[in-house]
């Protein structure tokens, strides 16, 4: 299943290949899998009596956006967050055409996407990309035998994975485990529209209405606040970041869960304010939640490298 | 027989009204004298929103809403000077477009002038002005005079009318978003497939407050919106840089700074505008924002598109913007309304 995934594209806005993919993999353990306006897919079970658990990843990726076609070259900007100099010279595909990420003038580390394009070298096949066409790095991952994964978004894809895994081991032998942590009522999101400001998580927290939530997600080892934090590691269960602080409970529930499963884990606090925990707890009457992060490493770089839990 | 042509004596009477964000009661005023016979609910919520419903020839799966602000970029008097002009606080504009612009304070619109330090006596011309510089100059004598005429606290809005430019140009304070009500309004009057909700929001200059009262409210399952957006056609950009150009079509951008429109949607609009001969672009920068921003996440979530006036000198007292590219919004809003299952 990580081939798979990590085989399959899902740039923001554009998730549907892996939607599909996900669909083909989990939906015989739910009740019913629902993708939303917004593109995100969820799965819910019903287990008994008990609390609404929500165990949610993103399932977007950083990529680009065509804005503007000129001969051979075609001019973008980015989805996401990433210092484009890290991806210079890259191969990129369109649907309908793929070349080189080239700075216009000369390259320089602070060169601003909007003086980047893609140099297709075809004239013919630029005049078929459509303004607002997404573009994706055309990235091939390693995964080495002790499960690291190096590529560009390897650590978002790898809590994809996770996630997955996770599905897969808890609803096995008809979600016994959750069962006897009092979960009454399960769901499983993959989230959309992550990569262009946290935009699907309170959205897919309304539609469900949880009580918990724990949420998945990649986090920075080399980040200053994260403190020593290495792969064997296992689990960053994050309890602080500058926009939002864990609940107790549901921290233990994740750090139980995880102790079920045979997997490491590791309490940290962090710099960061841009996850999707302080939005995913908005839904009508809230939700205490907590994130547990898979460290990576050299983040939004073609080498970026998460090691693959489970 | 639903009318393609802009209706400008509906645009002016928009356009001249006053509706500083936070105070769009006028502006709300007019819109719901202008659609009240057309539509079968008309409400004002308890954030200032209009939302309107009117029953087309079927009801879609999902609500259709239309949504268009009322608010215009504007200023607030923060401070009477002991000299008598008046400290203000501004909404979605920078300093460097307002000194020496007329502009009307309150309710009762006394006239006024924002001034700033005379550019002979300037100790360095090559600075641009900083807002904290400026003042509003509303002619009186000292600090008391003013008081008495109870501005502290009001709104202030451009003087700025109402004038066709060239062939086939409108220039107007407003547009931004007066264009997107005026066509709201038309809508109102057509006889149209669907079921559709009307939303004449506030705030939007402030982050879209209005816009997320009246989403859950109405909870949309697609949203239309109908805005006023940049032009920098002028000026030498090169055309990559130009964002969208005037006399070019509507504008229905697929992402811009707050919003990544719904692909479905925007491909749909393309569609059906070039099956109908009619013009469109789209942004080639992604800049700036709509209500879309907020109409798309809040709640469960709603599919959005939206289509713009491309606007030359948007957020200053006199932006400028195509008749025919009005005509082409309309067009494409109620082609768009009627391909809806």
């Amino acid at each position: 299943m990580l081939s798979r995934i990590l085989s399959t594209q899902s740039v923001a806005g554009r998730t549907q290949d892996m939607t599909e993919l996900l669909i083909k993999e989990l939906s015989e353990l739910f009740d019913t899998n629902t993708v939303d306006d917004l593109g995100s897919l969820y799965f819910t079970k019903k287990l008994g009596e008990g609390k609404k658990l929500m165990i949610s990843c993103a399932v977007d990726t950083s990529g680009l956006i065509a804005t503007y076609t000129d001969g051979t070259k075609i001019n973008v900007s980015s989805i996401g967050g990433f210092n484009v100099a890290n991806l210079a010279f890259s191969k990129v595909k369109f649907e309908k055409a793929e070349g080189i990420l080239i700075p216009l003038g000369g390259f320089d580390w602070n060169t601003p996407i909007t003086d980047y394009a893609v140099e297709a070298g075809n004239e013919d096949a630029v005049k078929d990309v459509v303004l607002g066409d997404v573009g994706f790095f055309d990235t091939e991952y390693t995964v080495n035998p002790d499960g690291k994964v190096y590529g560009f978004c390897a650590g978002l894809k790898t809590c994809v994975y996770a996630t997955a895994t996770l599905a897969k081991k808890l609803m096995s032998g008809g979600g016994a485990i959750l069962k006897d942590e009092n979960v009454g009522e399960i769901c499983f999101a993959f989230i959309s529209h992550e990569n262009l400001g946290n935009r699907g998580s309170s959205c897919v927290s309304c539609a469900y209405n949880p009580d918990m939530i724990i949420n998945i997600a990649p986090i920075d080892m080399t980040e200053k606040n994260v403190g020593s934090l290495d792969f064997d590691d296992g689990f960053a269960v994050k309890m602080l970041d500058r926009a939002f602080v864990a609940d107790e409970e549901t921290a233990l529930l994740a750090e139980k869960l995880l102790d079920t499963l045979g997997q490491k884990h590791k309490r940290r606090v962090s710099n960061n304010a841009y996850s999707a925990i302080s939005r995913l707890g908005l839904c009508e009457k809230g939700a205490k939640a907590v994130e547990i992060c898979l460290p990576v490493k050299f983040m939004s770089t073609r080498g970026e490298c998460a090691k693959a839990p489970f | 027989m639903n009318s393609k042509k802009m209706d400008l004596s509906l645009l002016e009477k928009l356009c001249c009204a006053h509706g500083v964000s936070g105070y769009e009661d006028e502006v709300a005023d007019i819109i719901i004298d202008l659609i009240k016979d057309n539509c079968d609910t008309v409400m004002k919520d308890s954030v200032g929103n209009v939302l309107a419903f009117k029953k087309g020839k079927k009801t879609p799966k999902e609500p259709i809403m239309l949504c268009a602000h009322m608010d215009e970029v504007g200023f607030s008097v923060k401070n009477i000077n002991d000299d008598g002009t008046l400290d203000f606080l501004q909404v979605g504009m920078t300093g460097t477009v307002l000194p020496s612009k007329r502009v009307f304070v309150g309710k009762n619109r006394i006239p006024g002038v924002i001034s700033s330090r005379p550019v002979h006596l300037s100790p360095d011309k090559s600075k641009a002005v900083k807002q904290s510089d400026l003042v509003i100059d509303i002619g009186a004598k000292d600090k008391a005079e003013a008081e008495t005429l109870g501005v502290f606290g009001d709104y202030a809005a451009f003087d700025s009318d109402f004038a066709l430019l060239g062939d086939g140009l409108v220039k107007a304070k407003a547009l931004d978003d007066r264009i997107g009500c005026a066509v709201m309004c038309m809508l109102s009057s057509y006889d149209l497939e669907n079921d559709v909700y009307f939303a004449f929001t506030v705030g939007e200059e402030l982050g879209g407050t209005g816009a997320i009262a009246a989403t859950n409210r109405i909870k949309p399952g697609t949203a239309l919106v109908l805005e006023g957006t940049t032009a920098s056609d002028l000026f030498g950009y090169s055309d990559k840089d130009k964002v969208c150009k005037a006399r070019f079509g509507a504008v229905c951008p697929f992402m811009d700074g707050g919003t990544f429109y719904d692909n479905g949607l925007y491909k749909r609009i393309l569609t059906l505008a070039k099956e109908n001969s009619i013009k469109v672009q789209t942004k080639t920068k992604i800049a700036g924002g709509t209500d879309g921003a907020k109409i798309q996440r809040t709640g469960k979530g709603t599919k959005v598109v939206a289509l713009s006036l491309a606007c030359r000198y948007i957020h200053t007292s006199s932006s400028v913007g195509s008749i025919e590219d009005m005509e082409s919004i309309l067009a494409l809003s109620e082609l768009f309304i009627n391909s809806i299952d």
